[in-house]
């Protein structure tokens, strides 16, 4: 049995890369730009784009058994140009929060990616020439 | 100890007693999770530590504290059923937290993801609270 944080990573990814009608996609907190699966190039998004990420903390082991529980969420920033009103961003805060809902179960390795909530969007705030609302998965992945 | 109807009374309170310890150690202990720097393992990132330092807590109607270690004060007196506060009021708390792009009032250009000290100190809340009952049997018994 194992699973890695890298196969988490891609479970998580490939399911929102999967939501119809999504934007670019900025994969990753050390990505210059959007990560494209044809080219595997780096080029900066036009607005909206995503910009997704994890926020993990340290895994536990809860049982006798040599496996893990890891414990956290899919972060993703909804960035859409300053002066749009809040409609655009909360469209496409809600795709995101109906692509991943509670109890929803992905494969990763040998384990499983539990979705334990539904996910929920912080307030927007202007940020920079953006307009960012954080929207937040919380999961649970077990080998 | 076995308790009978007789003793119900020590019962409740050594239960009180418990919840208390509990309540006061993870909550302390959460904060401090909050507050570790990513050079120590934790998510919030420390310089000058003027984000650090901006740390106020406070117990709705009862104590309260500023600066970097004043949770260590507060949490200590809480008791079930009270509400804390824990905000960290530096002017771009918000900005290290939750992610931020483009130039700040000095000109200076930044493109980050947040730290999120935040939220990965309160997933690990179930984990903590665990840990502060461990802890609370030995000293409460």
């Amino acid at each position: 049995m194992s699973m890695t944080e890298k196969q988490i990573a891609a479970a998580l990814r490939t399911r929102l890369e999967a939501t119809a009608s999504a934007p670019p996609i900025v994969w990753g907190a050390n990505a210059p730009g959007v990560y494209s699966t044809d080219d595997q190039q780096y080029v900066t998004p036009d607005l909206p784009f995503w910009l997704a990420y994890q926020v993990k903390t340290p895994p536990e082991r809860p049982g006798v058994e040599n496996w893990n529980a890891y414990v956290g969420r899919l972060v993703v920033a909804v960035m859409v140009n300053e002066g749009t009103f809040e409609n655009e961003s909360e469209d496409l805060a809600q795709k995101i929060i109906d692509q991943f809902p509670a109890d929803l179960e992905l494969t990763a390795g040998d384990g499983h990616i539990k979705v334990t909530a539904i996910g929920y969007a912080d307030d927007g705030a202007p940020d920079g020439a953006y307009f960012r609302t954080n929207v937040h998965i919380r999961y649970l992945a077990m080998e | 100890m076995k308790y009978t109807f007789a003793t119900l009374d020590q019962w409740t309170k050594k239960t009180e007693k418990r919840i208390d310890a509990v309540l006061k150690d993870a909550t302390q202990s959460v904060i401090a999770v909050a507050q570790t720097s990513k050079g120590h393992g934790g998510r919030m990132p420390v310089i000058t530590n003027t984000l650090r330092d901006s740390l106020e807590s406070s117990i709705a109607g009862g104590a309260s504290g500023e600066g970097e270690s004043s949770h260590i004060l507060v949490a200590p007196t809480m008791k079930g059923g009270d509400v804390a506060t824990f905000t960290w009021t530096a002017e771009y708390a918000r900005r290290v937290n939750n992610g931020f792009t483009g130039a700040d009032s000095l000109g200076r250009n930044y493109s980050q993801v947040g730290a999120h000290f935040v939220e990965g100190a309160v997933d690990q809340w179930p984990a903590i609270v665990r840990a502060s009952i461990r802890k609370a049997k030995v000293a409460v018994g």
